[in-house]
This record gives structure tokens, sequence and C-alpha cells, in this order.
């Protein structure tokens, strides 16, 4: 199972509270700018994202989703947990 | 592949998008008052009090009722609500400058009063909206707008402790200090609003939240430095924890 991290790049005002917070260094600040002319936050190593929600707990401006993902290969589905 | 989130924005919040500064603590903060609401499933009979200051707009955020008051009337406000719909869940949202200058009788009187309604207190050490000018709660030697050289204990008088104050009363059921300063601090200010929603939803009294905050303009730092100052030098001057736990003096 993985985590996908969603970042609606435009809610962001880049105050990297988030960045900050991930223990894992899964995000990085984008070289790129949004429309407001704020850095934002990218998923650099997907992988290592633990689903703690410390980034999205932080997030001051709701731009941080997370859902859990889950891949052929793993033995049971979401349906049958629940 | 399925998917299943884990994390979204709670149905307590709109989706507009804050005029708030990058990293404000209020913007945190909606936050989680949002997720207390909905996981309380009060949402329909909410009425949030917001004050003047920079959250003066916080009822295009937050998706329930919510009207103004002058400042520093909030409690006030909100005792006017809260006793004729004794059934709705009543709270108040405001700055150090609202709180604990301009406002500090009625929040006083409220507390003193054991009204049925929640308080949230924003003390992020500064008036945000009007300029960065000090608040009751700068600290010490704390550069402001009306405070070049810093706050002078002699002439401008030591920052004010809410929690501390409030704690001298009979009435208040609960008192507490959290601090934004991170992820941990975040989960402990979640923990106090419920437990503060709670006791009113059970009809307890008065609960008074007091949440240390960054606000990276006027404190003039970076946003991730002024989450720094709020865990290291406000949390110094201003303890984080419970003071008063089920009507009962924690901290004397
Ligand atoms: C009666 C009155 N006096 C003064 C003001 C000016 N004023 C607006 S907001 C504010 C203080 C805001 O500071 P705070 O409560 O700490 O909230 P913040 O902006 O930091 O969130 C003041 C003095 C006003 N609007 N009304
Ligand atoms: S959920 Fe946790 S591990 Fe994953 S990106 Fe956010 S902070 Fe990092
Ligand atoms: S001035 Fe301070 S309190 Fe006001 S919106 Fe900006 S960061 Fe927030």
């Amino acid at each position: 199972m993985n985590f996908k991290i969603h970042i609606e790049k435009e809610r962001c005002k880049g105050c990297g509270y988030c960045i900050n917070a991930c223990l894992q260094a899964v995000l990085k600040m984008s070289k790129a700018l949004n429309l407001k002319g704020n850095h934002f936050p990218e998923v650099e190593k997907s992988d290592a994202c633990t689903g703690c929600r410390r980034c999205a707990s932080m997030c001051p401006d709701t731009a941080i989703k997370i859902s859990k993902v889950y891949s052929e290969s793993d033995n049971k589905t979401s349906a049958e947990k629940k | 592949m399925i998917k299943d989130m884990i994390y979204d924005r709670p149905e307590s919040l709109t989706d507009v998008k804050t005029h708030y500064c990058p990293g404000c603590g209020h913007g945190i903060v909606h936050t989680l008052i949002a997720e207390t609401i909905d996981s309380l499933k009060i949402r329909e009979r909410t009425i949030g009090v917001a004050p003047v200051g920079c959250s003066v707009l916080a009822y295009f955020y937050m998706n329930f009722d919510v009207t103004e008051a002058a400042h520093g009337r909030t409690p006030s406000v909100a005792t006017g609500i809260k006793r004729v719909l004794p059934d709705r869940i009543v709270f108040s949202y405001q700055g150090d400058g609202d709180l604990a200058a301009i406002g500090m009788a009625e929040t006083i009187h409220t507390a003193n009063r054991g009204e049925n309604i929640t308080v949230v207190f924003i003390n992020n050490a500064v008036y945000g909206m009007t300029g960065g000018q000090m608040a009751p709660t700068s600290l010490i030697g704390q550069k402001t707008a009306t405070s070049p050289r810093g706050r002078n204990v002699e002439t401008m008088g030591p920052p004010l402790r809410m929690c501390e104050l409030l704690n001298s009363l009979d009435k208040p059921y609960h008192i507490e200090r959290v601090a934004i300063d991170g992820p941990d601090g975040v989960r402990k200010a979640r923990k106090a609003l419920m437990t503060a929603f709670k006791a009113q939803v059970d009809g307890k009294g008065y609960s008074f939240v007091e949440i240390l905050s960054p606000c990276p303009i006027y404190q003039r730092l970076s946003p991730v430095d002024a989450l720094k100052f709020v865990g290291t030098q406000m949390a110094a001057y201003f303890p984080v924890g419970v003071f008063r736990k089920e009507g009962t003096v924690v901290n004397a």
C-alpha cells in the first residue's frame, strides 16, 4: 500500500510548513510558480510517504489532501478491509 | 487501483481561498475548529462570533453560521446568542488585541459568569490587521510598530497571561493553552478544542482555549522561523498545558 499526496497548487502560499513537517523528506519546494507567484510543494519521494498526515495538518490553506493507494499486488482490497 | 481519502478538507470549511498571509496561524486554527465541529456532528447548530482583527472575515471560510461583533465584544454577543438559543453551540474567535486589550472587560465578565460558551483565543503577540502594533501579549523586548526599541516592562508593563488570569475566577470549566508550533502542537490543539466544545455540548459551562500562533509578517520572521518563535520564545513566557479541568484548578 502507498499514499498519494494531492497538492492543490493554486491554494498554496508557499509557507513551507508541510516540507518542514515531513520526517521522510517526501516533499520539496517547486522551481515553478503558481498563478499568485508562489512556489509550492511537489512530491519528490512518493514511495517514502507513511501517510502520517503531518504535512496536511500544518497547511494553513487546506491545499493538501492524502489518499491511500492499493496496488494489484496488495492481497486485500480496501473494500475487504472494511 | 483503489483510492481512499485519509485526509480531506472538513465539511465545516468552505472552499474559499483565505486572505491570510503565508503561514498565518488563523488558517490552521480554522481547520482545527472545522474538524472538531465535524467530529461532534454539530455543524448545523453551531454559531461562531468573529472578531475585529485579521480573522474578521472568518464567516467566508467557515461553513456554518457566523456573525460579527464590535471589537472585543465577541463574548458578549456570544452570551446573548447562547441565552436566546441555548441548544446552539456558540463560540467566540478572538485575537489578542480583541480579547486582551479592548475586550478585556467582556472577556473577564463572561468567564466570571461561567457562560456555557467556548472562547478560542489566537495569541500571536501582535495586532496583525492594523499593522503589527504592540499587543498586551507582545513579549518583553519584542519589536513592534509601537515598541520599535522593544517592549519595555518599565513603561509598557509585562505581557498578560490570559489563562492564568482567568484561572483565578471561580466559574470557568475548562482553561487550556496550546501552541501550534508543529504537527505535535497541532494535534494537541485539536484535542484541546475537542475538550472545550464537548464541555459546551454537555452543558458544563465556560471553556477557553488559548492558541499560541504564528504571524510571520509581524513577528518579522520567515514562516518556519515564526513556528520556532511560537514554540520556544512564546511558549517560554506562556507555558502550555491545562489550567482548569472539569471546573477544578490544575496549575495553581
Ligand atoms: C473600536 C475599534 N478600535 C480599534 C480598531 C482598530 N483595530 C482593528 S483590528 C485591531 C487589533 C487586531 O489585533 P488582534 O486582535 O490581535 O488580531 P489579529 O489581527 O492579530 O488576528 C485594532 C486595534 C477597531 N477596528 N475598532
Ligand atoms: S503524510 Fe507524512 S510522510 Fe507523507 S508527505 Fe505528509 S508528512 Fe511526509
Ligand atoms: S498579519 Fe499576521 S495574523 Fe494577520 S493575516 Fe497576516 S500572518 Fe495572519
